[in-house]
């Protein structure tokens, strides 16, 4: 019986130890590898006191040894906490208290570089995922089986919060599994698979490429960041590297149709393409399918604390040209329900708009720490006839169901923006700029943009007789945000418009900017 | 606008000033060499290429083709010096 992730390492080295599970470049690792070294990271791990329920961070550069840490982490029965390595320090150490991480898994740079700049207080024992010699001395055989249930959780991934921090998404083996149990059946995954892992690990498409992949034997094929600024070079990479399904955020997508010279490169070996965390323009997927007409197209949709909940298939009609509706989120994937609810908490007829709710096994845990956040998220369910109490997540997403039973994303009901696939709360940056002490008062908004959904804008009124340039700003903004949320442009001004109740009128702001 | 000979020391001299200028305000800038992984190490990320290569148009005065934004021509200071080279001769 499966019912922990780390079992399907387990499962698919025993059917398929010589076949390669991970490569990186011109390493990989055969499934015997990577469940042999992700044994010996469980050895290191309980030698430095790991055991069941403990929060374990990742923070480490996407390559081999992440992969196999992943799963160590997994074989005792702990959960691990994936952290952005380019993100500052200031984040990295809030979420290492945040979670009360027991270890740490980096590598021997990163780790001195950050046990230099931290000087935290409460460090957490360390494992360093490169240093051959304690490896060498932890036991390659298999950890005794935790004795975890699906309940327990497997991760937690951070996002943006809007008090100011990041929130942490629990995510149970219960939960994750029945997202990759359903994308392994829907998309058909085979040994023979070459699946791309593009997104970084703290980012929640990485559980396809992780486990769907691994669930069926077949392989990741790690996508080395540097690439995702060439369109050319990624384009050769996906052609040279002969991946089968590829998975991404849309405005990686759109990079590869406009900058990409698609037509150069021979795509015959991609079967499927992905795609999922922000809307993809009609015009440029249809320029998309004209270069890799062969393959099949699905937009996968739900916020981390839900997995993928929702899906659509795309189909030559949508692509029609003088179709101008944005592309359809699809409906619930399979063991999976959804529903629409007005603000007075009722189901709404089809084709009114609300927010979407998702029922099923596949929802988060709640976030760690926040129970009070937790519970304007995790709501008693509305439908009146089911019996108990049964608890259902809120996206937060407002939606509205067509004739053929598909949903259209619309917007959102608070303040969080995407952009390049990312999930930004506008009131943490505004939090984070606040704090600077020449900074009257400000505002952050989002400017609708084509390739990356939204440009990230900051209009900052500066104290009387105070300057700071913008690049000080972002350099301040740069100390406690990771990269994505830095305002990609900030303009100074003398005030700001305020509507009758006093607030920063953002609504004439983003008017005026888009214009 | 006025002929200006370059020599490859001063064009690298004013790309690192400006990497420094525009991209290094989250981290120590000595750290800079002409042979820091500049896309690697994160200095330079999908956004900043677009406003690296508009400076380098309008500072040496030449346009840059789209399929010479590859990866092997912006990976360091010397990288890109290169590129600009061959423009300038």
């Amino acid at each position: 019986m499966t019912y922990l992730l780390s079992q399907l390492l387990t499962q698919s080295t025993r059917a398929h130890a010589e076949r390669p599970a991970v490569v990186n470049r011109k390493d990989q690792l055969t499934y015997g590898d990577l469940d042999e070294l992700s044994n010996r990271f469980a050895h290191q791990l309980q030698q430095v006191g790991v055991t069941r329920g403990d929060r374990v961070g990742l923070y480490v550069e996407k390559s081999l040894e992440a992969v196999a840490a992943i799963f160590g982490v997994l074989k005792i029965g702990a959960a691990y906490v994936p952290l952005d390595p380019a993100a500052p320090i200031r984040r990295i150490a809030y979420i290492i208290e945040n979670c009360q991480m027991k270890a740490l898994m980096s590598t021997t740079r990163k780790m001195a570089a950050f046990q230099k700049a931290s000087q935290a207080r409460n460090t957490p024992a360390s494992v360093l995922v490169d240093d051959p010699q304690s490896l060498a001395t932890a036991s390659a055989d298999p950890p005794s089986f935790p004795q975890a249930i699906e309940n327990d959780l497997a991760y937690i991934l951070y996002t943006s919060g809007s008090t100011g921090t990041p929130k942490g998404v629990m995510i149970s083996h219960r939960a994750s599994l029945t997202f990759v149990n359903w994308a392994y059946d829907q998309f058909q995954l085979r040994p023979t698979d070459r699946v791309s892992s593009h997104a970084p690990f703290h980012f929640d498409l990485s559980i396809f490429d992780i486990f769907a992949t691994i669930r069926a034997g077949g392989t990741m094929v790690l996508v080395p960041p540097s690439l995702s600024v060439f369109p050319i070079n990624l384009a050769k990479f996906i052609a040279e590297q002969k991946i089968t399904i590829w998975y991404s955020v849309p405005s990686i997508l759109t990079s590869l149709v406009l900058r990409g010279n698609l037509a150069e490169q021979d795509l015959s070996a991609l079967r499927t393409i992905l795609f999922a965390g922000e809307v993809f323009p009609i015009k440029y997927l249809r320029q998309l399918v004209d270069f890799v007409p062969h393959a099949e197209y699905y937009n996968l949709y739900g916020p981390t604390e839900t997995n993928v909940c929702t899906y659509y298939h795309l189909r030559p009609a949508d692509l029609s040209p003088d179709r101008n509706q944005a592309l359809s989120i699809g409906r619930a994937c399979a063991n999976t329900e959804t529903f629409v609810v007005n603000e007075t908490g009722h189901i709404v007829s089809p084709g009114e708009v609300g927010e979407l709710y998702v029922r099923g096994p596949g929802i988060m845990n709640g976030y760690w720490g926040l129970p009070e956040k937790t519970g304007t998220v995790l709501t008693p369910c509305p439908v009146p006839a089911l019996p108990g109490t049964e608890i259902v997540c809120r996206t937060g997403d407002l939606v509205r169901e067509t004739p053929d039973g598909d949903y259209i994303f619309l917007g959102r009901r608070d303040n969080m923006v995407k952009s390049r696939g990312y999930r930004i709360e506008l009131d943490e940056i505004e939090t984070v700029l606040y704090n600077h002490p020449a900074i009257e008062s400000l505002a952050v908004i989002a400017v609708p943009d084509e390739e990356v959904t939204n440009i990230i804008q900051a209009m900052v009124v500066c104290r009387t007789g105070q300057t700071v340039s913008q690049s000080e700003l972002q350099g301040f903004c740069a100390q406690s945000l990771p990269k994505y949320m830095i305002p990609d442009t900030i303009e100074f001004r003398e005030n700001l418009p305020k509507t009758s109740t006093g607030k920063v009128d953002k609504t004439s702001l983003r008017r005026e900017a888009m214009e | 606008m006025t002929q200006t000979t370059y020599t490859a020391a001063n064009i690298s001299r004013i790309i690192k000033n400006y990497i420094i200028q525009e991209f290094m305000y989250d981290r120590v800038a000595t750290d800079l060499t002409i042979d820091t992984l500049l896309i690697e190490e994160g200095i330079i990320d999908s956004m900043g290429i677009f406003r690296l290569i508009t400076f380098l148009e309008e500072q040496f005065g030449f346009t840059i083709k789209p399929e010479e934004v590859v990866l092997e021509s912006f990976e360091t200071i010397t990288a890109i010096t290169g590129l600009v080279k061959t423009h300038l001769t």
